[in-house]
């Protein structure tokens, strides 16, 4: 057995909190968010828009489907400067028609409370996902579904725990609304979160293998610059969370794509021997005959070429690597945890790299140290 | 005394009968003459008693039920969905209990009668109690 222990790091002991984290939190924001909206206003409801910023906004794309899905609404994932200073006000919609979840774990991000008061000003329901009531963003928002994430001691993980809760927060909340359109049986809604838990437990149990894998995959790619990830549906989300670990953790290139558009764009970019490629391929997602198509053409391609998969038959190019995530009940709830890889690979990148997150807000990243640009930008509602 | 459960799945705002598993019980117990107490643990559900020989009356009776309560998203009780607002009355409605007469080992029920579990959700996995108790 290969021994980890010179290779552990907070990103690392983050992914192996986040299955306890998972069921813990779907029973908390159950009982804390389940009557955030009532049931007038869930019947008003003609469609969703989610937005937020950074991990928040990926959180918002790893469950478009998911929440389509379930509330039977069109959802829209809006970065939050578009909704706060872009967005025309016939887009809002009728009053009361367009709920607006808006994602910050610390409520504090300015333009996430500067799109919230924008949408509220033009008749949106809003609601904050957010830990903090005093928070800039729940004081503008009609009504927050309350995050309690619980505190860490093993360090940042660049938002491994936080991203999970957000994505936990909206899945819930989608779960709900579906449920008091009755688009569903409550007995439904309970195995929806009982499959929730379910993956988190079969996550737990896979991840001792996926470590291993992952430490290996790192020492082989530590002379990597370019990190490419391809994801369509909710996996669009999982994504993008990958290539802002890659550039938060490590602060190589990345890029991101869904398997339709690289086939446009990212299947241009040269320095094929310094890059690492990642499909999220799920055997039943929708994109699957697309997918393999991608993985075939960047099979013939140089560079490394790794393929996160629910199936041991998913077909692969002789040198992809195969990395084996369990199944789950439904695919729109794979984008919940099918990252984590991604988020070990990324933590012993690091290591081998001798980066430090964030480049540890030093020299060059001086001014961009610390949370102030976030949070005490100029506020301003169009 | 003889308590027993019946366990049954449920169509959505089904009407299904107990009359044949209620008698079962009646025969298995001994119980020739007394009293036998028919219960539904459940609040989106109901026992009644109504005509055997036409389906169309359970479609009246659905309807009707309906009708009377229909699924509203103003229901003060909001924490589960409106239907289950609106099941909670109708139960309240059909009552969850019924007391039949036993005598000569039979149901004392009219020709035309029969017992009925009333589903006001559904599918579900449902029970009901069943007692007999003989006349002292």
């Amino acid at each position: 057995m290969m021994d980890m222990s010179p290779f552990h790091n907070p990103m690392r002991e983050n992914v192996y909190d986040v299955p306890n984290l998972v069921r813990s939190q779907c029973a908390q924001i159950e009982r804390d968010g389940r009557m955030a909206l009532t049931v007038p206003e869930i019947y008003r409801l003609r469609r969703i828009i989610v937005t937020g910023c950074g991990d928040s906004y990926a959180a918002g794309l790893s469950m478009k489907p998911a929440m389509e899905t379930l509330t039977g609404l069109p959802v829209e994932v809006l970065p939050a400067m578009h909704l706060s200073r872009y967005a025309c006000p016939d887009a809002f919609g009728p009053p009361e028609s367009t709920l607006v979840m808006a994602v910050s774990n610390s409520g504090a991000v300015t333009r996430v409370a500067e799109a919230v008061q924008r949408a509220s000003r033009y008749g949106c329901l809003t609601l904050a996902v957010t830990a903090r009531p005093e928070s800039a963003l729940a004081q503008a928002a009609r009504r927050r579904i309350p995050l309690d994430i619980p505190p860490f001691a093993a360090g940042s993980g660049n938002g491994v725990r936080s991203y999970r809760v957000s994505m936990l927060a909206l899945l819930l909340t989608a779960i709900r609304i579906g449920e008091v359109k009755c688009r569903y049986m409550m007995t439904d809604s309970e195995a929806y979160r009982t499959a929730v838990c379910r993956y988190a437990s079969d996550f737990e149990e896979a991840l001792p293998a996926l470590d291993r894998q992952m430490l290996r995959l790192a020492q082989a790619s530590v002379d990597k610059e370019l990190f490419d990830f391809l994801g369509s549906g909710g996996s669009l989300g999982s994504a993008w969370f990958s290539h802002a670990k890659i550039i938060e953790v490590t602060g190589d290139y990345a890029s991101y794509n869904d398997t339709e558009s690289w086939m446009h764009l990212n299947c241009f970019l040269r320095e094929l021997p310094k890059k690492l490629t990642m499909v999220y391929a799920g055997a039943n997602s929708p994109d699957r005959s697309r997918a393999e198509e991608t993985i075939g053409a960047i099979g013939q391609m140089r560079g490394t070429l790794c393929v996160v998969t629910d199936s041991e038959a998913f077909p692969l190019p002789e040198k992809a690597e195969r990395i084996l995530i369990p199944p789950c009940a439904y695919d729109w709830l794979s984008p919940l945890l099918n990252d984590l890889p991604l988020s070990l690979l990324a933590g012993y990148l690091c290591e081998l790299k001798g980066e430090s997150y964030g480049r540890g807000g030093r020299e060059d990243w001086r001014p961009i140290a610390g949370t102030d640009l976030l949070t005490k930008s100029k506020f301003a509602v169009i | 005394m003889t308590l027993q459960e019946l366990t049954f799945e449920t169509k959505k705002n089904d009407v299904l009968s107990l009359t044949d598993q209620i008698q079962r019980v009646v025969t298995e117990s001994g119980v020739t003459e007394g009293i036998c107490v028919v219960h539904s643990p459940h609040t989106t559900a109901g026992i009644t008693i109504t005509s055997k020989w036409d389906e169309t009356d359970f479609a009246d009776i659905k309807s009707e039920m309906r009708r009377l309560v229909p699924t509203r998203v103003d229901f003060h009780h909001q924490f589960d969905t409106p239907e289950d607002a609106a099941g909670h009355i109708k139960s309240v409605l059909a009552g969850c209990n019924m007391t039949l007469i036993v005598r000569e080992g039979r149901l004392l029920l009219g020709s035309s009668q029969g017992v009925f579990f009333l589903e006001f959700d559904g599918p579900r996995s449902r029970r009901c109690q069943v007692m007999v108790m003989a006349a002292q």
